[in-house]
This record gives C-alpha cells, sequence and structure tokens, in this order.
C-alpha cells in the first residue's frame, strides 16, 4: 500500500500531539495520589514552571522597558496551595487521559486499520479535516481547563459551570472524531462492490463497531453540551435541569468505556494471536462479540446512576439485566484469547493443562507488543469483576462514589486500554517515520512495571472504597490532612490505603516515565528505513462464516429498539421528578453566580470616585 | 459455535443469571434497595427531624456547599430513620459510613432512602461528589445512643 | 500422524478458574452489603 506523506503525517499528529498532552495528565495522576495522601500540598514544578515563566517575562519588559506586564502579576497571584488546584488537576487528568488521548488514539488506530485491510487509500483531505477539528477542540477545551476556568471534572455535572469554550471544545473533538470515522464509509463502499460475498475483514468490523457505537452514544452528550449547556454557559438561558443532564450525559458515559476497549479487541482478536506465535481461535467469535457490543453496549447506562434520585428502581434493575448481557461478550474475549494463547503455547512445546502458559513472548524484544497486551489482560481480569460488582444493583450502594470506583477503572481504561493503546502508538510511529524502536527491553518492562503499580494503587483504592474513603475527594486537604489530625474530620483508618495507592501510583508514574523515554527517544531517533505500514495480522482456526454476523444494519436496528426501550421510561421518570432547574455555580464560590456578578457590581458602584 | 465455545458461553450465562438472582433476594428479602423515583415530595429548603412512631422518625437534609443543613441527630438504638435529602446549589454525596445509605443529592429533586441503626456509635455521613472548592471539608454525623 | 482437533482444555481450566474467582470476589461484597443492611 503507497504510503503518502499526507498520510504518514496525519496518523502521526494524531498519535503524537495527545501522547504530548498525556504526559501533563499522567503527571497530574503522580500529583493526585501525593496530594491524597496529605503529603504534598502544592505542585513543585508547577511552582517552578510559573516562576520561571513570571521572571522571564519580567526579564522581557525590563529589557523593553515597558511596564510589568499583567500577567506576572496573575501567574504570582496563583494560590498553589489552594484545594481548588487538586480539582484543577483532576479535570485535566481526567480530561486529557480518557476523553483526549484515547478519542484521537481510535481515529488515529482506525485511519491505520481500515485502509489496511480494506486496500484503500485514505482520503486525507477529510481526514485532516477531522484531525484540525480534533485539535482545535481540544485547544479551546485546553484553553479553558488549563486557566481555571473548567475545574468541574471530567464529567462536567452542572450545576457547576465552565467557561463555555469548554463545552466548544468537548463539543468540537467529538464533531471532529465523526468526520475521521465517516471518511472510512467510502472506502468500504468501495471495498464492497470490489468484492462482494466476502466476509468484512474482522478488524474492520471491529472498527465500524467501535464507531457506530461511539456515533449513537455521542449523539447524547452532544445535546447535553451543545442544547442544555453551552447557551447555559454564555448566559442565554438562567438554569438548567440538572438530573436530565446527568442522565444524557450517562447515556453516553458507559458506551464510551466500549469505545475504549474495542479497539484494544481489535487487537486482540486480530493481532495478538500471531504475535504470540499462535492462531485466532474463532473467528465466529470475534464477530459475535462485536454484534453484541452494538446490542448491549448503550441500554445500559443507569447503572452509572443506581445512587441517584428520580429513576425508578424497576428501571435500574432493567439496565443491571442489560449490563449483564454486555458482560457477556467479554467473558466471551477472555476464552477465546485464553483459547488462542493455548494454541500458541502449545505450538511452542507446552504440554499439561497449563504448560502453554509458560511458553508465550513475555520478555520478548522483537515481539515486545506482545507485553503491552498480556500486561492488560492480566490486569483486565481484576477490571472486569470490579466492574461486574459495580453493575450489580444494589450492591453498588457500597462502592458508588467511593474510591473504589477509580480502582476499578484504573483496572480498565488504564490497564489493558492504556497499554494496548500505549503499545500500538509506539509500533506505528516507529514504522511511520521509519524508525527503529530503542531500547527494547525497556519498552518490554514498562507493561509489567505498569502491572506492579496499578494492580498496588487498585487494591489500595478499592479497599479503601469498602472502607468509605470518597473518590474525587483532596483528601490531604480535608480527612487526611496531617494538621487535623485528632479532629472529627480526621480518618486515621483511610490513611493506610492512600498510602498504599500512593506507592502504587509512583510506580505507575515511574513506568509511564520509561515509556515517554522509549516513545520520544524513538521519535527523535534517525531513520533506518522507509517508511511502512504492516500489521502482524492472525489466521483463524476455526474460520467457518456465520451468516448472521456479516451484516451491522439489522442488529444495529436492534440496538436501537433496546435504547428506546430501555431509556424511555429513564428519561421520562427524571423529566416527571425533576421540580426546578438550577442557576449557574463556580466550583470556587458558594453562591450562584449570577448573585456573584451582582454583588461585584454592587460593590463597584459604591465605590468613591477617585 | 464448537463445543468449548456452547460451554463457556452456557457456563458465563449461568454464573451472570445466578448472580442476578442472588441480588433479587437482597432487594426483595433483606431489603438492600437502590433509591426510586419520589415525586411526592418536591425539594425543600428546611431541615428537619421529627418522630413518626415508635423508634421512628424522619429527617429532611437540604446538602448545600459546603455543610450539610440538618439538625443535630441523636437517636437510640434500633431506631429507623426516613431520610428525605435535596440539594440547595450543586450536586452533592451523602455517604453514611457503615451503612448501605448512599445518595445523590440533587438540585431540583428529592430523594429518600431508609436504615435501620442496630449498633450505637457515630456514623460520619461523607459528601463524596464534588461540589466546588470546599468539598473535602464537607461531613455530617449521625449519632445512634444505647 | 493426522492432524488432531485442538481442544482448548487448558482455556477452559482457565475460564473456570475465573469465574471461580469471580465468584468469589462478588460474593465477598454480597456479604458486606449484607452486614451494613
Amino acid at each position: 500500500m503507497e504510503l503518502t506523506r499526507s498520510y504518514r503525517n496525519l496518523i502521526r499528529t494524531e498519535l503524537i500531539v495527545p501522547m504530548v498532552l498525556l504526559v501533563i495528565g499522567v503527571y497530574g495522576g503522580l500529583m493526585q495520589v501525593l496530594f491524597r495522601a496529605g503529603v504534598l500540598d502544592y505542585d513543585p514544578l508547577l511552582k517552578l514552571l510559573l516562576d520561571t515563566v513570571g521572571a522571564v517575562l519580567l526579564v522581557v519588559d525590563r529589557l523593553f522597558g515597558r511596564e510589568t506586564d499583567p500577567l506576572v502579576a496573575a501567574l504570582s497571584s496563583v494560590d498553589l496551595r489552594s484545594s481548588i488546584m487538586y480539582y484543577w488537576s483532576l479535570t485535566l487528568h481526567g480530561v486529557l487521559n480518557a476523553i483526549v488521548f484515547t478519542t484521537f488514539f481510535a481515529v488515529a488506530f482506525g485511519n491505520a486499520v481500515v485502509p489496511y485491510f480494506l486496500k484503500q487509500p485514505l482520503n486525507t483531505r477529510i481526514g485532516w479535516l477531522s484531525a484540525i477539528v480534533m485539535l482545535v477542540g481540544t485547544g479551546l477545551a485546553g484553553i479553558a481547563m488549563f486557566s481555571g476556568q473548567a475545574s468541574v471534572l471530567y464529567t462536567f455535572y452542572p450545576p457547576l459551570k465552565a467557561h463555555p469554550l469548554f463545552y466548544l471544545g468537548a463539543a468540537l473533538l467529538i464533531v471532529g472524531s465523526w468526520i475521521g470515522a465517516a471518511n472510512w464509509i467510502p472506502m468500504y463502499r468501495r471495498w464492497r462492490r470490489e468484492n462482494p460475498g466476502q466476509r468484512i475483514p474482522l478488524a474492520v468490523m471491529g472498527m465500524f463497531v467501535t464507531f457506530i457505537v461511539w456515533f449513537i452514544a455521542t449523539l447524547s452528550v452532544a445535546v447535553e453540551v451543545l442544547l442544555l449547556l453551552l447557551p447555559w454557559s454564555l448566559g442565554w438561558t438562567e438554569a438548567v435541569d440538572v438530573p436530565l443532564a446527568r442522565a444524557l450525559f450517562w447515556f453516553f458515559g458507559h458506551p464510551l468505556v466500549y469505545f475504549w476497549l474495542l479497539p484494544a479487541y481489535v487487537m486482540y482478536y486480530t493481532m495478538l494471536p500471531k504475535v504470540a506465535g499462535g492462531k485466532l481461535f474463532s473467528d465466529a467469535a470475534g464477530r459475535l462479540v462485536f454484534v453484541m457490543f452494538i446490542l448491549f453496549s448503550i441500554p445500559v447506562g443507569a447503572h452509572h446512576q443506581f445512587a441517584d434520585p428520580g429513576i425508578g428502581t424497576q428501571w435500574k434493575w432493567l439496565h443491571t439485566v442489560l449490563t449483564y448481557a454486555v458482560a457477556l461478550p467479554s467473558l466471551i474475549t477472555a476464552f477465546t484469547i485464553a483459547a488462542s494463547l493455548e494454541y500458541a503455547g502449545r505450538q511452542n512445546g507446552g504440554r499439561g493443562l497449563f504448560g502453554w502458559m509458560f511458553r508465550l513472548p513475555y520478555f520478548s524484544r522483537e515481539r515486545w507488543l506482545f507485553s503491552y497486551w498480556i500486561a492488560g489482560l492480566l490486569i483486565f481480569i481484576f477490571g472486569g469483576i470490579s466492574g461486574i460488582v459495580n453493575a450489580s444493583y444494589n450492591l453498588n450502594m457500597a462502592v458508588h462514589n467511593t474510591s473504589w470506583i477509580p480502582g476499578h477503572f484504573h483496572l480498565t481504561v488504564a490497564g489493558p486500554v492504556l497499554l494496548a493503546f500505549l503499545g500500538m502508538s509506539l509500533y506505528l510511529v516507529a514504522q511511520l517515520s521509519g524508525k527503529e524502536v530503542l531500547w527494547r527491553g525497556a519498552a518490554v518492562a514498562v507493561p509489567y512495571l505498569w502491572l506492579v503499580g496499578v494492580l498496588i494503587f487498585s487494591w489500595g483504592m478499592m479497599r479503601g472504597g469498602l472502607h468509605g474513603m470518597p473518590r474525587r475527594t483532596y483528601l490531604g486537604a480535608g480527612a487526611l490532612n496531617p494538621d487535623l489530625q485528632g479532629t472529627p474530620l480526621y480518618r486515621a483508618d483511610w490513611a493506610p490505603y492512600a498510602e498504599i495507592a500512593m506507592v502504587g501510583g509512583i510506580i505507575m508514574f515511574a513506568a509511564m516515565l520509561l515509556y515517554f523515554v522509549v516513545f520520544f527517544g524513538t521519535l527523535f531517533a534517525r531513520r533506518v528505513r522507509e517508511a511502512h505500514l504492516e500489521f502482524p495480522v492472525a489466521e483463524a482456526y476455526h474460520d467457518e462464516p456465520v451468516r448472521a454476523l456479516n451484516r451491522l444494519a439489522p442488529w444495529v436496528a436492534t440496538a436501537v429498539v433496546l435504547i428506546v426501550l430501555s431509556y424511555t421510561p429513564v428519561l421520562y421518570d427524571v423529566l416527571r421528578s425533576s421540580f426546578q432547574k438550577a442557576p449557574a455555580y463556580l466550583p470556587e464560590y458558594n453562591v450562584p453566580e449570577k448573585q456573584l456578578q451582582e454583588t461585584i457590581r454592587q460593590g463597584q458602584s459604591s465605590q468613591p470616585t477617585e | 459455535m464448537v463445543r468449548s465455545e456452547r460451554v463457556i458461553f452456557g457456563l458465563s450465562g449461568a454464573v451472570m443469571a445466578l448472580f442476578l438472582v442472588g441480588l433479587l433476594v437482597l432487594a426483595t428479602g433483606f431489603g438492600v434497595d437502590v433509591p426510586g423515583c419520589v415525586t411526592e415530595m418536591k425539594p425543600f429548603e428546611q431541615d428537619t427531624l421529627f418522630q413518626t412512631g415508635d423508634r421512628r422518625w424522619e429527617l429532611h437534609v437540604v446538602a448545600r456547599m459546603w455543610a450539610y443543613q440538618m439538625p443535630a441527630v441523636e437517636l437510640p438504638a434500633g431506631s429507623e430513620l426516613d431520610i428525605y435529602l435535596t440539594s440547595g446549589d450543586v450536586l452533592h454525596g451523602f455517604h453514611i459510613d457503615r451503612t448501605n445509605v448512599n445518595l445523590m443529592a440533587v438540585p431540583g429533586t428529592v430523594t429518600y432512602a431508609r436504615v435501620r441503626f442496630s449498633e450505637p456509635g457515630e456514623y460520619p455521613i461523607i459528601c463524596h461528589e464534588y461540589c466546588g472548592i470546599g468539598h473535602q471539608q464537607m461531613v455530617g454525623v449521625i449519632r445512634i445512643v444505647q | 500422524m493426522a492432524a488432531e482437533e485442538f481442544k482448548p482444555k487448558g482455556a477452559i481450566a482457565f475460564f473456570v478458574a475465573l469465574l471461580l474467582l469471580y465468584a468469589v470476589m462478588w460474593l465477598s461484597v454480597y456479604v458486606e452489603v449484607l452486614r451494613r443492611g
């Protein structure tokens, strides 16, 4: 396949820019575990950065004999010990890591996989349009977040209000991703015409399912952002229906996790067996799994709202049953991948019931991608069960909004998903740049170091959560503030868990540092060959076609019916139990923003004139 | 589907079904349920605590930035409490330590939970939904005495 | 030698162990919720 310069640069941009942002998000994660444990109460690197920028601006102003830049005063007035800094950092961590990095990767990976397997060239003009829209959106949201005007966390629940650029930026990021996926449709149609009756390549089916689920899911959050939140943040509407906003968000919020998982599943089904030295146990299993995700990814969102008012218990129960249905394709995946690895292990001489487990390329430098996938799968063992617990209706009462929740999702999005995305980003960037992956020993070590760190982190967070330790809370200034020991607010029983999480978080940070060294080292190394693009493609052991799994449209139609059935009663309940809308609040003040503005205005008008 | 896949599918389905039965038993047999849809009470601005029966009380709480507006609650062991909760401003959480009371306080709507305190002791209430700069200081307490 | 069909006995054993682990972990949360009720 011919690789034009534009095509290569498109994918590289979509992989490298988010990787740079991930550095910031990952650093934020380190700060969070240190702040939570009450070990740090300000960010020393941020202080260094602000002081340096301030000093540089001062020098420049002096050199040019100018008045001191007001930005200098603004920078030095930032109170690094203010509690809001924790939530500022947490917002960046969630948005950059879980929304920006993941969305860009999914589009970039699709841009590589779809042309490769369909043997059709990508329309790079539309591709670049998509990338630019996503980049602009990220930039706008970034301005709002970095300037401290969007410390609302990645779920941005109203009536805490962010700057309009945050909502606009988020909407653009999503729309850009739609354009990126729509770009693949003409390629698919051409392929269909040229290959009538052939099964769609499994990897392409996986990416298409990823974006079908994404498109349906993001319709809801687009409505929330564009119709409810953006006009409200611009002051065009007075107040917002909070329960409605939440329901719309969580319609999106659960399929979001499959948007994250599915590209990793594409790698597990179509590439991992080859790299492991074997075959995919069953092609039909992969197709069945993808079809089940079309059906069950979306009509389940109320399991994120078990503790919410305004939604009847019978609908919460319905969503529980449907969520248990969506657990099935992941369980099937666990078996299918295990069977594929068993095949590979036995090819390699493994004997007995479990001998094959020891005949896999865990530490191979040539097959370094394997380490990213296997470490992710091992982490996912614990991610899966913690997710099933979350989805278990009344069991949720023990874990909702406790630190169990981030304990769970660092075993999923920061487990199999992150590692698959990191491994593939390195793989693609190296190939498309004609570079050799540097320091493969370090590259192979990263996923295992990460595995140790994240298991320790999540252990601390989940055990702490079962003791009532909350998530999304700057404990170091509250219940774990060393200065508050002996007061009723202090919770000595949580301290060990926050400390365990801190140790885990430090190890995770070390793993990421090592990864960034390998990634950027590879990126800036000398070119040693022509740019190319190829994937390790697995053959299937059981390869019989299943007709019902060949066409997506009937399954999508069924999914829409399921969504209507599962969500109509939820939305009906939400609307009839919501009695008044809420005005905007800023996180720093406990009065509505409107009242704040009134107070400022009155204060100004009562100033004596100079 | 080959035989091993059928076995796996069947096993998975059976385990999940068993779990679901367990959850139903927990809800209907042991009375542990999730909050439902309250429409008979509208959002209120007054907090209150009053007795409604022998060892039964009703509590109304308004969650605000950054403290719960609620009366001091000190009740004898064995008391049942009907809690109605709303928010006076933004989202808040309301998690009573060592119980299954885990609620979201949402402005514009009311939520409800019933809890029985059989053991004496102090039951801290934690706000676990981000509600602004003072979120980490937002706590309450329910005291149960002999 | 005729090619024998590959039967993933090891994967089935792994999967059964996985389900058992899941049941134990799920039950421990169930018991905790019962305790708090």
